[in-house]
């Protein structure tokens, strides 16, 4: 019986952001994780003493590279509570456009990942691919690829002309085909199954008392989603959650897997209904002394925003609550009593974006 | 096997041609894979930068078993090459290639990493996995061709391919392995990097790490010339020989885009189970 | 197994990658390249260094620069939709990789003193600034009655005043300025020293009398 501590991360190859786990491995089984955080805290909260509410939108998008434009969002509606505004219709279908196809973007992303984590780089290159389209249609109509700074107090800073929503239906066909051209592969071949199927097991009950957010949740059973709270657009439409009810690494894929083509059919349906109406109302001054928080769900589960504000342009704290933050202590549970060969597909599962976590 | 002036200096001239050969079809590996993966992979000759780059770097190391380590893994395969040129015996080169690889595995070990610890017990049981159905491999040969000596298997009356197919499946397996292919890379650099970052190349770096690199091209060129044992034969062109080298090595880089990489007891299991139940059932039938 | 059809597919279907820079991509309209600015139209008015989220731009605009920090611009269009002139703009192009940190600056004409412009339209800002020093006068503590009774007078030597300046530009205008009044009597002389003042006031609001030309700016930029 030799017992060794292996370090995974901070830098290894299948993370995407450095996080320590400190596995305690036994013949190649891991029984004790110690986590250990912080590699990328840059602080992004406390620069609301310095800088004013608008220019803290952009500060608050670059907390995540991944799902920048929900955060920007989040802290948008927020800011809204507090001055009692409410955007536009068109620009509610505009944020509700370019959050869902970064949740695809996302989820693509993450999608490459797992498979690279189990040692399949032809399939995390074709998932890829298909991102790279997303990308395109994230540069034409904001102008960046990732940060794509559109989300202001009040509304939205650009429009999407309707030449380009007819592009966005057109790539939206082309990637659902290259999409599902996928889909067999991921879900039913037996050397992916093998390597997930059963790995980093989390049962319902224990999802729900860690505290567990987003897929990691809803593989596991339970049919929470804060896009219920219907948002924005999402009044217009009927939204029903992904659910699993494995609870394993597997069930966590197909719930990602499936959101996308649920995403797919959003941006559809609010192309084709989307208004005509101005883009944003004007803000004016500082904003009422109170507090607000406002709920968003990211790629990676439910983001909290809690902003309070003393009447002053600086708003004296604004917290964030990331969903990877809550997901961290269900993996530490999962990873216990498996083996070292599945420690990063497990780690994988539940999404993790530690520059979120550690803002 | 003969000993004669003529065929030590083929066998030499062979030999010198065989690092240029073993880059050229690694840079060929990663173009293919690039290709299949929907990209413009490095140029072709991309090995020989790396190998020269490495050559030039200072020599980091952690103590001085490991770089006795490299050399012998070096030498073996040379020596093992150097055999099969001179149409040598086959059990000789089995032997000499286990030595090497023995080696590769101590010198990860004498290091105190628990990457390259882990990797070595991987490489062990790679090891385990393969060199049963090599052997087998070497033992259907001999029978079907009467010795175990090259020069004999290159000279049947027909390929060995139309006696010994399900062998032919064996040694596919076999070269998976041996080349670090999904479903088999578990144990070494540049693969199974998700988990043990480089196993048991870990603590390799600069002129050491570019010694493994020419005795793993080596290896290769050892590999497909097994490979094309199976074609060899008074009948056949040389040509054929080289388009079942090609094949054998397409369908590798194929069935490593295909698949995710397996965990050792499943590599045991198939290698164990499946492997040697063909190379058992070809034998038997060769031998009624 | 499933994944063969994919990979063998890609064998004959076109790279997805492209050889970068023999073969560069056409970019997208509504790309954000890199900052730029038209220094001619800028006014020094300091908008863009306020609402800038990661403070890149300095402006000074005594000596009347624009300076941007290329590497901590990061392209998110404040500026560009506060600036009233609407004189910066975002290019298509990315930002070419530099060699070294340092600043870009722009050297435009600071602000122009008033008088130059008045003097360009002699009539109407004349009578503007009459009926505007009447009503200040008016207000103005310093002998209000004198300049009310003389305000023909005072509109006359407003009328001759920014044709002075415009000759003698700057400092030089003061003497003449009040050498004039100073043929006609002594109460103009000290009206014509209110009217001095008046304009003083008014300045505070709209443009530089000549005068006072460095001091005014020296004031505001203060």
């Amino acid at each position: 019986m030799s017992r060794t501590i292996i370090p995974f991360g901070p830098q290894h190859p299948v993370l995407p952001e450095p996080l320590h786990l400190k596995l305690v491995v036994e013949d190649e089984i891991v029984s004790e994780v110690i986590p250990n955080l912080g590699y990328v805290h840059r602080g992004l909260e406390m620069l609301s003493r310095v800088r004013d509410m608008h220019q803290m939108i952009y500060v608050v998008e670059r907390v995540c590279g991944i799902c920048s434009c929900l955060h920007a969002l989040a802290y948008c509606h927020a800011l809204e509570k507090l001055y009692g505004l409410e955007a536009p219709p068109r620009a509610r279908y505009l944020r509700i456009i370019w959050g869902e196809l970064h949740r695809m973007h996302s989820h693509l992303l993450w999608l490459g990942l797992y498979a690279e984590s189990f040692g399949f780089e032809s399939l995390f290159l074709a998932f890829w691919k298909v991102r790279e389209r997303i990308m395109d249609i994230m540069e034409a109509t904001a102008g960046n690829r990732v940060v794509i700074s559109t989300n202001i107090i009040g509304g939205v800073r650009r429009d999407i002309s309707p030449e380009n929503l007819r592009w966005i239906m057109n790539e939206m066909d082309l990637v659902e085909k290259e999409f599902r051209q996928l889909m067999s592969t991921m879900l039913k071949d037996y050397t992916v199954e093998s390597r997930t199927r059963g790995k980093g097991y989390l049962s319902k009950e224990d999802a729900y008392a860690l505290g567990a957010c987003g897929p990691t949740l809803r593989g596991s059973g339970w049919a929470i989603d804060s896009r219920m709270l219907e948002y924005d657009a999402l009044k217009d439409f009927s939204f029903e959650p992904v659910v699993e009810h494995d609870g394993d690494s597997y069930a966590r894929g197909v719930v990602r897997f499936k959101e996308v083509l649920q995403s797919i059919g959003i941006v559809r349906e609010c192309i084709s209904k989307i208004p005509d109406s101005e883009l944003s109302v004007p803000v004016k001054g500082n904003p009422p002394a109170g507090e607000a928080w406002s709920n968003v769900e990211q790629p990676r589960g439910e983001l909290l925003y809690y902003v309070k504000s003393d009447g002053t342009k600086n708003l004296p704290r604004v917290r964030i609550r990331t969903p990877t933050f809550a997901n961290i202590p269900p993996l530490l549970v999962m990873l216990k009593g498996c083996e070292l060969a599945d420690v990063p597909v497990i780690t994988l599962s539940i999404d993790p974006c530690i520059s979120c976590t550690e803002r | 096997m003969e000993l004669s002036i003529f065929t030590i200096l083929i066998a030499l001239v062979l030999l010198l041609l065989s690092p240029l050969a073993g880059g050229f079809i690694t840079g060929v590996d990663r173009r293919l894979t690039a290709w299949l993966q929907s990209r413009y992979g490095p140029p072709l000759v991309q090995p020989f930068y790396d190998v020269l780059k490495l050559l030039g770097k200072a020599p980091m190391i952690v103590n001085s078993w490991q770089v006795l380590c490299a050399y012998i893994y070096l030498v073996s395969a040379v020596v093992a090459l150097f055999i099969f040129f001179m149409q040598g015996d086959l059990l000789l080169i089995f032997f000499v290639v286990t030595v090497g690889a023995v080696a590769q595995v101590v010198g990860a070990m004498t290091v105190n990493s628990p990457f390259g610890q882990t990797g070595a017990q991987r490489e062990l049981l790679q090891m385990l996995a393969y060199e049963p159905l090599l052997v087998m491999v070497f033992v259907g040969m001999a029978k079907a061709a009467g010795s175990f000596n090259v020069s004999d298997i290159m000279n049947v009356e027909e390929p060995l391919l139309f006696s010994l197919p399900l062998l032919f499946i064996a040694m596919v397996i076999v070269m998976l392995i041996k080349l670090r292919k999904s479903p088999f890379d578990i144990s070494s650099s540049g693969h199974a990097h998700q988990e043990i970052v480089s196993g048991v190349h870990t603590d390799y770096s600069g002129p050491q790490l570019a010694l493994l690199e020419i005795g793993h091209w080596l290896e290769v060129v050892l590999l497909l010339g097994i490979t094309a044992l199976f074609w060899t034969s008074q009948t056949t062109t040389f040509i054929g020989v080289i388009l079942i080298i090609v094949e054998t090595y397409f369908v590798e880089i194929l069935i490593d885009n295909i698949s995710a990489r397996m965990t050792w007891k499943w590599m045991l299991r198939t290698s164990l189970c499946t492997g040697m139940v063909l190379a058992l059932v070809n034998i038997f039938w060769l031998y009624y | 197994m499933y994944m063969t059809k994919n990979v063998l597919r890609n064998l004959f279907k076109k790279s997805a990658t492209r050889l970068y820079p023999l073969e560069k991509r056409e970019i997208f309209e509504n790309v954000r390249g890199a900052l730029d600015i038209e220094i001619d139209k800028c006014i020094f008015c300091r908008a863009c260094q306020l609402r800038c989220p990661s403070q890149c731009i300095t402006v000074d605009n005594k000596a009347g620069t624009w300076t941007l920090d290329p590497m901590a611009c990061v392209v998110c269009g404040v500026c560009v939709a506060v600036c009233p002139k609407k004189c910066l703009h975002i290019g298509k192009q990315y930002r070419a990789p530099l060699l070294e940190r340092g600043l870009i600056t722009h050297q435009g004409t600071p602000r122009v003193p008033k008088p130059k412009a008045a003097a360009t339209a002699p009539v109407v800002p004349a009578e503007q600034n009459a009926e505007a020093e009447v009503q200040k006068a008016a207000v103005a503590t310093p002998a209000p009655v004198n300049t009310e009774a003389a305000t023909p007078e005072i509109s006359e030597t407003v009328a001759e005043k920014p044709v002075e300046a415009d000759i003698s530009q700057a400092a030089a205008a003061a003497p003449e300025a009040v050498e004039k009044p100073e043929a006609t009597g002594t109460e103009i002389e000290t009206n014509a020293e209110q009217i001095l003042e008046t304009p003083q006031a008014e300045s505070e609001k709209t443009e530089v009398k000549p005068d006072d030309a460095e001091q005014k700016k020296e004031d505001l930029s203060a």
